[in-house]
């Protein structure tokens, strides 16, 4: 004899009795805090702010170190210009009898300033250990 | 008359819904460890029960626990686009899918030598005194896969369809069809248990 089907009804009412929800345990709680708020607090507003100021700061060092470099890398060429500049006008009245005497010479203030520039550069680029230590930097 | 699944399930739906209002609104305060205290509160046992009903016991405490440590790095990510719970679910959905081909791919690398599959297979001796519990768990297990997920999710959540929907991210409708067919087998199936379950 075959059996007969249970009504939608009688499945509905075993299920409500029969089909218990599983409950998440206490040890998972834990560990889901642990993995979310207990981790590192990428989120915490505090935190997050700490962060970006000590970002700033190291911004402000790198731009800081950058300007010094740049300007110990100029300050020879700075210097040996301000020095031809003050020394040539002067020099150029002095010698200007002695480039006289060499027919077809002609040096002018601007050579005189240029080329000690210029000499300044080569031995920079070619020796710049020497060059810093000649010039005192 | 009475109704078959009475209609609490809509308020619930709009209880949450107002809960979910607060969430966003404690997320775009900036008070992010609030908002997903209160978040854990409310979707911990609808993300733990939507794990359970889409994958093995043993997987679904892990899945369930990646897609809170998922929601909780991504908070700030979300814009609001879609309703909170859309997101969440979609999300511990998404969990599960990982953990499942994760979790076949290390089933293909380490098979089992034939032996131990032999004995992983054999069936525990037919008790006679198999509890109702049991009989409608092992019915409910032999169910097709969406049936089963879409029933289980159904009786764990307070009978709302609206909320299995939102939670498996398929039409009302659907799941109301797949409820009626797991119902349809489960009659069958449980025929020959009349006495013992009734």
């Amino acid at each position: 004899m075959t059996q007969r089907p249970l009504t939608d009804r009688e499945v509905d009412a075993l299920l409500r009795r029969e089909l218990p929800a599983p409950i998440p345990s206490s040890d998972w709680r834990e560990r889901v805090r642990r993995g979310t708020l207990g981790a590192a607090p990428m989120f915490n507003a505090a935190a997050r702010q700490a962060e970006l100021d000590a970002l700033r700061a190291r911004s402000r060092q790198g731009l800081a170190q950058a300007r010094r470099a740049l300007l110990q890398s100029v300050s020879p060429y700075l210097l040996i210009t301000a020095a031809a500049l003050a020394v040539v006008p002067t020099l150029v009245e002095r010698l200007q009898p002695l480039f006289g005497a060499v027919p077809g010479l002609h040096v002018s203030g601007l050579t005189l300033v240029v080329a000690p520039i210029a000499l300044a550069f080569s031995i920079h680029t070619a020796f710049p250990r020497a060059f810093r230590a000649l010039v005192g930097l | 008359m009475e109704c078959d699944h009475p209609a609490p399930a809509r308020s619930i739906v709009s209880a949450a819904a107002a809960r979910d209002t607060d969430i966003v609104a404690m997320l775009r305060a900036g008070r992010e460890r609030e908002a997903f205290a209160l978040l854990f509160e409310r979707y911990e046992l609808p993300v733990y029960r939507l794990c359970c009903g889409l994958m093995r016991s043993d997987l679904a405490d892990d899945a369930a626990q990646e897609a809170f440590v998922r929601v909780w790095r991504s908070l700030r990510t979300y814009d609001g686009s879609a309703a909170l719970s859309t997101w969440i679910y979609t999300v511990a959905r998404n969990s599960c899918f990982t953990l499942m081909r994760r979790d076949s791919t290390r089933a293909k690398r380490f098979q089992p030598f034939e032996d131990d599959a032999d004995f992983a297979d054999e069936q525990p001796p037919d008790a006679a005194d198999q509890c109702a519990l049991q009989r409608v768990q092992d019915a409910v297990q032999s169910l097709p896969e969406r049936q089963r997920t879409v029933l289980q999710l159904f009786y764990w959540q307070d009978q709302s369809v609206d909320e299995v929907a939102e939670m498996l991210g398929i039409p009302d409708g659907t799941v109301k069809t797949l409820l009626h067919r797991a119902r349809q087998r489960l009659a069958t199936l449980l025929a020959g248990e009349r006495e013992a379950l009734l």
